[in-house]
């Protein structure tokens, strides 16, 4: 087994009202992997990651972070979520700061770096992602899209070794949506570990390496997401639909040289391809 | 008309002069304004003014606009201090009240050159710009933590407040008066149960990102001009004393 960073073993949460969220979860999130956490709206997932970054305490159930179980002092909290960074589905639960600068400062302010440190990071940051120029702009005045990018921001700004995203493109344009994908595969190959939820089944087959699929607060499958997304009998139980790249090159049995085909321009390409007939 | 004046302020020309200055200039200008005497009252009206259209370069009809809101209050006052009720055996005296002119005058000018000051500085410094200064006035971090959230807030709840008012109207909601106060009711519920729950996500989001009880804020990147603060000083000086040698002259 590669090196295990976060490993959730047989989770369980109740919500105070009562309610049942996680029933028995497992996850193993392995360093330097992109894994898609995949699930029906209740499912689970926003629960899950509030217990992956210590948020919320499992009423049972064990994690453990780079193999020692997790502890729930002030210091280990801090600890945890430094190297865990968790990105909120809605950017308005997440921006605190007045200005983009001064929200994407808060989180290394926090880790204790010094303002002139801090302004140098955040700055950094916004380069690395393409919005050098958000500085000085008020965060009310963002856009849903650049409010999503500036969330995004505020926790890669304190250099998490995994950084855990709920839903990161819903409710974003196609060039968002595109702007959102290509930042997360440069932080991947920067070598930090992603991992994500999302509806978005044909990005999931295209993006993750590997894919876990929630029914009702547990786990119901995990594992190579070529795999994972050809199980139609769990995506069916978990109320998520085949993506559609699988679905067609299933149906006529393209693949590209013996590997499956996972991008619309790997399929564009093996259509053009003559000496290889349909 | 709080959202314009947020909005102007972001872009202002002089957003990026340290706040400290600005805060010098015109707070000083308005602490002044509290007890000088009408001449002082009139400079101090027109040097703010002069060096907010010229030296912000904020538009006329954008300064008149704001300055004319408190126009209302300001004569509603001054009317009162102009006229005169009495009762005397069973008759009702209306007139005009001995030396109601001047204070009426006086109230005005006084008035006019106090909002001038806060309109010049809310004009140019966003509040996000000068919140963060408050900590080192040692005003304690709590306060100064509720006032950045609040203040970012402030606008999410505005945001929502419209969106819930379109979706009523778009739902004929406000078509009679009845409707209109239930549609209201519903509005204010709803926004009180969603800021007990963005209140709840915030603290979340904010645990997330490490907050240990305290929001250290980022300083202002430029540092203050001392000469520019002195100077603001140094004119307050100059008007007092101007004020002071014309306190005797009529209607000062």
């Amino acid at each position: 087994m590669p090196d295990c960073i976060l490993e959730a073993r047989d989770l369980h949460y109740r919500y105070p009202c009562g309610k049942v969220a996680l029933n028995g979860m497992n996850l193993r999130v392995s360093a330097g992997q992109k894994l898609a956490v995949l699930g029906a709206n209740g499912s689970g997932k926003t629960t899950l990651f509030l217990c992956l970054n210590g948020t919320y305490k499992p009423s049972a159930g064990q994690l453990l972070l780079k193999g020692k179980p997790a502890g729930y002092s002030r210091s280990d909290l801090l600890a945890w979520r430094k190297q865990v960074g968790l990105v909120f589905q809605d950017p308005d639960d997440q921006i605190v700061g007045g200005t983009v600068i001064q929200d994407i400062a808060f989180g290394p302010l926090n880790l204790g770096h010094s303002p002139s440190d801090a302004r140098c990071i955040a700055r950094e940051t916004m380069k690395q992602i393409g919005i050098p120029d958000f500085a000085d702009r008020p965060a009310h005045e963002l856009s849903h899209g650049e409010r999503k990018i500036v969330a995004m921001a505020g926790i890669l700004a304190m250099k998490p070794s995994l950084v855990i995203l709920d839903e990161p493109t819903a409710g974003l344009d196609p060039s968002w949506t595109e702007r959102v994908i290509d930042l997360l595969n440069a932080i991947h190959q920067n070598g930090t570990t992603v991992v994500l939820s999302t509806h978005n089944m044909d990005f999931a087959y295209e993006w993750a390496d590997e894919a876990v699929v929630l029914v009702q607060g547990t786990t119901r499958c995990h594992g190579p997401v070529i795999e994972i997304l050809a199980q139609d009998e769990a995506l069916r139980d978990a109320k998520l639909s085949t993506p559609l790249l699988l679905h067609v090159t299933r149906q006529f049995g393209l693949t590209d040289n013996g590997t499956p085909i996972r991008s619309r321009r790997q399929l564009l390409n093996r259509l053009k391809t003559p000496s290889k007939p349909v | 008309m709080i959202h314009l004046i947020d909005c102007y302020a972001y872009t202002s020309l002089w957003r990026h002069r340290h706040p400290a200055e600005k805060a010098a200039f015109a707070g000083g200008l308005l602490l002044l304004s509290f007890f000088t005497p009408l001449t002082g009252l009139f400079l101090i009206l027109l040097l703010v003014s002069l060096v907010a259209l010229l030296g912000a370069r904020i538009p006329a009809a954008l300064y008149s606009r704001v300055l004319a809101v408190p126009m209302a209050f300001i004569l509603i006052g001054a009317a009162s201090l102009l006229v005169s009720l009495s009762y005397h055996s069973g008759h009702l005296h209306i007139g005009l009240a001995e030396g109601g002119l001047k204070s009426a005058v006086q109230l005005v000018a006084r008035a006019l050159a106090a909002a001038s000051c806060l309109i010049f500085f809310s004009l140019t410094t966003p509040t996000a710009d000068w919140m963060p200064l408050l900590r080192k006035f040692h005003i304690p971090a709590v306060v100064v933590d509720l006032m950045l959230v609040t203040y970012r807030l402030l606008f999410v709840f505005a945001e929502r407040l419209s969106t819930l008012q379109q979706a009523q109207a778009a739902r004929l909601g406000n078509l009679t008066v009845r409707n209109r106060l239930r549609s209201t009711g519903l509005i204010g519920a709803n926004l009180f149960i969603r800021s007990l729950d963005r209140a709840r996500r915030i603290e979340l989001g904010m645990e997330a990102r490490c907050y240990t009880g305290e929001i250290t804020c980022l300083p202002f990147e430029r540092k203050a001009s001392i000469p520019i603060i002195c100077g603001s000083l140094l004119l307050c000086l100059v008007i007092a004393w101007i004020g002071f040698i014309t306190k005797r002259w009529p209607y000062a």
